[in-house]
């Protein structure tokens, strides 16, 4: 399936919904302490989620205006399946990095990388073995890491 | 003086010197595989620098940072594809050169240029900084703050990116660094009653995912697109040496490369690219081989070269003195002094006088380095330009993930090292630019706080930053400096 989508204006709206989200969020999520002379906690990034809103608001206008183009590309959803499918991978890393030593996640994960990409050759799956075994031996041995 | 004589055995210490070839190699390599720079080798060893003293870790760094300048210009002869966008002018004249059978030539001189042009600009960071350093004491909150608004805006418009788009990403960038307590009032923000999120994001998995993750995920996108470009013309690596006449045929290029690289450096988010552009067009207009520029010819690979070579010191006294990175690189290395507790300003020579010598006397050295590591290992970077990107970010992400990981040893920071690399990626889809994000979150703290003391000041009174000189000149750059440099991508573009 193909899109042509204006990445411009979609930033712009992307980028005025979290910060219209953000603003509503300030107050549950920092607390009130007023003082005499300092301006607070909130009131910063408060002023930060303003200045974000109507810089997306401006984008939009100049877009919708014609005063500027943006940046127009084709997308093809299915050029994206192997991001996805690394994203998740990496995902699971992380994941499985709870359980079990992160060196081994990520050379598994590493492994399926190559898998993913239909590597064939033998000597970059030996590649991936052998930097996990250094970083290893480095971290455990030279930078005193405790996993 | 004394700082500098305390310095010296510190540079010439054996583990030192090992960290300078170290770093000078790694920055190679990754400036010679097209699509992957010196910045985001910078990323991947930051993490490992931790287990070094401070000048040694960030010695190590800046070798990777002139390695990966010079790098990117191994590829752009021996296949005629930039490594890094620097060595796009080099291209012109050391392809055909390589083409012609004079590729050993061509890569001596762009090593020997190279290490001219950073030698003369270590030098000039060594004696400027620290004299700049102590005019900045003079700065109060509210010039700090101005600072900081002018670093980012200046870096927002990097490169032909859109501005609104850039100065937005800044934004954001400062937005995340609220997260944490709030230095003054001691109040949570955005924790969500999570401890982790006590003492806000690490700046490590930051830059890993930023740098190092966002690029790995590319790989994907981009092997399943065969985007990749094939070389014309496979190019073996020839014998033949540099003459005495070639030298001196090429002592006028490598001046004014250097000179205009030492300039261009110490204007923020100038460039190394933009230079080596400027360089090369300077050569063309003055050069006595001007009708032959373009065909291969020794001037057109030793002006480029010089030039970008040059930037990597002088862009590093705005870094050093007030704190502001002119690049990405450099915002990567503004990471590196945070972490190793090095705070760029105005007291960072009168509190680290040594060590900070230590590290501009090891950037003089590392630039001597570079040219020696070039000369033995040229035949083997060869074959490293000719690994396929499927390997290279597979290795690269177990890097990633252990680097990541033995910074706190927190696995928490891992998973913010892929929840930025993701949201780097997909930002990067959308034409948002990710270095003023990073610049933003490092920035974040400084600007919030001058914000608020200069508020205190001026008793919540916002004229305060429109009245003071040394802010309204500040004001000024910032304009002059985001059309200077619009005016000079466009000037490099052409």
């Amino acid at each position: 399936m193909k899109k042509a989508v204006n990445t411009t204006a979609v930033a712009a709206v992307l980028f005025l919904i979290i910060s219209t989200v953000l603003w509503f969020a300030i107050p549950y999520c920092i607390e009130d302490v007023s003082a005499a002379t300092d301006i607070g906690p909130r009131a910063f990034p408060k002023a930060l989620c303003v200045a974000m809103a109507l810089l997306s608001i401006l984008q939009l206008i100049l877009l919708f205006t014609g005063v500027q183009k943006g940046k127009t590309v084709t997308i093809r959803f299915s050029d994206y399946t192997r991001v996805l499918l690394a994203m998740l991978l990496s995902a699971a890393a992380v994941i499985a990095a709870l359980y079990i030593n992160i060196v081994l996640a990520a050379v598994i994960c590493g492994l399926l990388f190559l898998l993913v990409l239909r590597e064939k050759d033998w000597r970059y799956y030996t590649a991936v073995l052998t930097a996990g075994i250094a970083l290893y031996l480095l971290l455990r041995f030279v930078m005193r890491v405790r996993f | 003086m004394e700082n500098i004589l305390q310095a010296i055995p510190l540079v010439f210490h054996a583990k030192t010197l090992l960290g300078m070839v170290a770093g000078n190699v790694i920055g190679l390599i990754f400036g010679a595989i097209p699509g992957f720079t010196g910045v985001m080798a910078i990323a991947i060893l930051l993490p490992f620098t931790f287990a070094l003293d401070p000048a040694t870790g960030i010695v190590m760094l800046f070798s990777c940072f002139v390695g990966g300048c010079f790098g990117g210009s191994i590829s752009a002869i021996l296949i005629g594809t930039p490594g890094a966008p620097e060595a796009a002018a080099t291209v012109r004249d050391g392809y055909p050169l390589a083409l012609r059978g004079e590729s050993y030539k061509a890569l001596s001189m762009a090593a020997f240029a190279s290490c001219i042009g950073g030698l003369v600009s270590a030098v000039l960071l060594m004696f400027l900084a620290p004299v700049i350093a102590d005019w900045t004491l003079h700065f109060a909150p509210p010039e700090y703050f101005v600072l900081g608004i002018f670093g980012i805006s200046v870096i927002a418009g990097l490169n032909s990116g859109n501005l609104i788009m850039g100065i937005i990403a800044g934004l954001l960038g400062i937005l995340v660094s609220t997260v944490g307590m709030d230095a003054q009032s001691g109040v949570q923000r955005f924790t969500f009653n999570s401890l982790r999120l006590y003492s806000g994001f690490s700046l490590t998995p930051m830059i890993l995912g930023i740098f190092a993750l966002n690029r790995i995920f590319k790989g994907f996108e981009r092997r399943h697109n065969h985007n990749c470009e094939e070389p014309e013309k496979k190019v073996v690596l020839s014998r033949e040496k540099l003459n005495r006449k070639d030298y001196k045929d090429c002592s006028g290029a490598i001046c004014h490369g250097t000179l205009v690289g030492c300039v261009i450096g110490a204007i923020p988010a100038a460039g190394a690219a933009i230079a080596a552009f400027i360089s090369y067009n300077i050569e063309k207009a003055v050069s006595h081989k001007r009708d032959r520029l373009g065909t291969g010819v020794l001037e057109g690979v030793a002006a480029p070269e010089a030039a970008n070579n040059a930037v990597t010191g002088t862009s590093l006294i705005p870094l050093l003195t007030l704190g502001i990175p002119g690049s990405g690189g450099a915002s990567a290395l503004l990471g590196a002094f945070m972490m190793h507790g090095l705070a760029p300003g105005p007291f960072l020579f009168r509190n680290n006088g040594a060590t900070m010598y230590a590290i501009m006397i090891g950037f003089i050295v590392t630039n001597i380095i570079l040219l020696v590591v070039v000369k033995a290992m040229v035949r083997g970077f060869i074959h490293i330009t000719r690994v396929p990107e499927s390997a290279l970010i597979s290795v690269l992400f177990v890097i990633c993930m252990v680097g990541a990981f033995s910074n706190n040893t927190s696995w928490f920071d891992v998973m913010v090292t892929v929840a930025v690399g993701v949201i780097a990626y997909l930002l990067a889809q959308l034409n948002v630019p990710s270095i003023p994000f990073l610049l933003g979150f490092i920035l974040g703290p400084t600007i919030e706080t001058n914000f608020r003391k200069a508020l205190v000041m001026s008793n919540n009174d916002l004229t305060i930053f429109v009245t003071r000189p040394i802010c309204i000149v500040l004001m000024i750059l910032t304009v002059v400096m985001l059309a200077g440099t619009k005016y000079m991508n466009r000037a490099s573009g052409d």
